[in-house]
């Protein structure tokens, strides 16, 4: 214990550390990751690689996408079909009793039978506000939503879910969730183990959570309500063209850097291009199925 | 510049062994550092996964880097500084999407870190290691990498980006509070702390 330090040095701490030991397994799997991802480089340098991106971007989407059209339509038979218009929210119950309001161009697809003591599951595209009843069956028959990015699972409950462009939100208000990503995340985690206000978004490999968000917002969509936080034209695009069918145009390109924060109420698109022009001070023009943005002069 | 814990220049050699292309060499510079740099990321992120994640993903970045960074004076403090350039990115990023979340975490001693005497007694372990917990964050950093993982005072300069006589002020403060805590402990404390110093 005789370290030199030089004089000027101060000394040391009136105590010792202890030093936790990295196990040797952890060390070993970190070199094993890293040598499958720096091997290869220098081989089959060009192609490979190509084959491998390609495989990563179009394959893992497709697969996904085909597993779900294939379990949908495995069990089309014997489903029956919610489906939304642009512009349209409806509220569905379903037979045990649990409610989902679903939001503008969505499809529900719910088991034409339901049996009490078995799993319920249920599938979605579009976004959807889930209140689910506390299981009337068998102690231990879940509740399941599944979409084609993700699988919500559902311990009496109430939570939203939402497809927008490539990214899948799931918020929870009440109870608890477990929500599994179905692809293979490489950034985050692809199962979280939610409570009330959770958010969970997972864009193709990449996974994300955010915690305590206002929970009285959550699906404020049924009170046509919309709540912005610095949200992007991007973002602001995805649901215009998303919700009610309108491909949003930006005329002067200055806008499209622009953020929008605040809350709009609107019924329709024609109050919601309202409230935009007036909070952004701008000029919308809807044409056919487009939303010609510009700035006033 | 006396030194204690000098594996820090064995690895130039295998880093140039590196710069060639030599990927066994790398494994060796790996084997040799994962430890320190997961535990250092793991003090500051304070999540199993993200540790490993942030270490892996250091290397790779590195691994193609190579030609670019070319020679090294110190490998291990090369490594530490863009670990820790790395890290703070993560916490930014996390600050950043967890809009309502408190601070993000900085590093953080457990009860298990802390050896008195030759037991190990859990009251006064806690009691530490919540001392240490309260010093400003950077004045933790400093003694982390100068007492926890035992770096020279000039390495850890380098990796903290301050120059060398800032860190002894940091080092200073710090041990200067943690005596004075410590020394409102009650007294057989004190006499077993002294008998260890002068082991």
């Amino acid at each position: 214990m005789d370290d030199q330090f030089s004089p000027q040095e101060p000394e040391r701490p009136p105590f010792r550390f202890h030093r936790q030991e990295v196990p040797e397994a952890k060390t070993a799997a970190s070199w094993q990751h890293i040598a499958s991802r720096i091997a290869g480089k220098k081989a089959g340098t060009g192609r490979r690689r190509v084959w491998t991106a390609l495989a990563a971007v179009v394959i893992v989407p497709v697969m996904a996408y085909a597993s779900y059209f294939i379990y949908c339509h495995i069990v089309a038979g014997s489903t029956r079909e919610f489906r939304t218009a642009y512009g349209e929210i409806k509220r569905v119950v379903l037979p045990d009793s649990s409610v989902v309001f679903l939001n503008a161009n969505s499809t529900l697809r719910v088991p034409v039978e339901w049996d009490p003591e078995k799993d319920r599951s249920v599938w979605l595209d579009g976004e959807g506000y889930f209140e689910v009843s506390k299981k009337t069956g068998a102690r231990n028959a879940r509740f399941t939503v599944h979409t084609p990015a993700i699988d919500v699972e559902v311990l009496g409950t109430k939570f939203n879910v939402n497809m927008l462009g490539r990214r899948t939100t799931v918020s929870l208000k009440e109870g608890k969730v477990q929500a599994t990503a179905r692809a293979p995340i490489s950034k985050g985690k692809s199962v979280f183990m939610m409570k009330p206000g959770d958010e969970v978004l997972v864009e193709k490999d990449f996974s994300q959570l955010k915690e305590a968000i206002n929970t009285e917002l959550i699906a404020d969509w049924r009170n046509h309500r919309y709540h912005f936080d610095n949200t992007s034209m991007a973002d602001i695009s995805d649901l215009i063209l998303n919700k009610f069918g309108y491909e949003v145009v930006i005329l002067t390109p200055e806008i499209a850097q622009r953020t929008i924060s605040g809350d709009l109420y609107a019924e329709d698109i024609g109050q919601l291009s309202r409230a935009l022009s007036i909070t952004m001070n701008i000029n919308i023009e809807t044409k056919d199925e487009q939303m010609l943005f510009s700035v006033k002069d | 510049m006396p030194d204690t814990y000098d594996q820090g220049n064995d690895l130039t050699d295998y880093w140039n062994a590196v710069r060639t292309g030599n990927s066994r060499a790398y494994a060796q510079i790996h084997g040799q550092l994962h430890p320190v740099l997961y535990r250092y990321a793991f003090a500051m992120l304070g999540d199993e996964e993200l540790a490993q994640d942030v270490v892996q993903e250091l290397f790779i970045h590195i691994w193609f880097k190579k030609e670019k960074i070319g020679a090294l004076q110190n490998v291990r403090a090369f490594f530490f500084t863009a670990l820790r350039r790395r890290a703070l990115n993560q916490l930014r990023g996390l600050r950043h999407l967890q809009v309502l979340t408190p601070a993000a975490p900085d590093i953080e001693f457990s009860a298990e870190d802390i050896v008195i005497g030759q037991e190990q007694q859990a009251a006064l372990q806690r009691q530490i290691s919540h001392y240490l917990n309260q010093l400003p964050k950077r004045q933790k950093e400093v003694i982390f990498l100068r007492f926890y993982e035992e770096l020279p005072y000039a390495e850890v300069a380098a990796i903290m980006k301050v120059n060398y006589q800032s860190v002894i002020n940091l080092a200073h403060k710090a041990i200067t509070q943690l005596r004075a805590q410590i020394g409102k402990l009650p007294f057989w404390w004190l006499f077993l702390s002294v008998l260890l110093n002068n082991l």
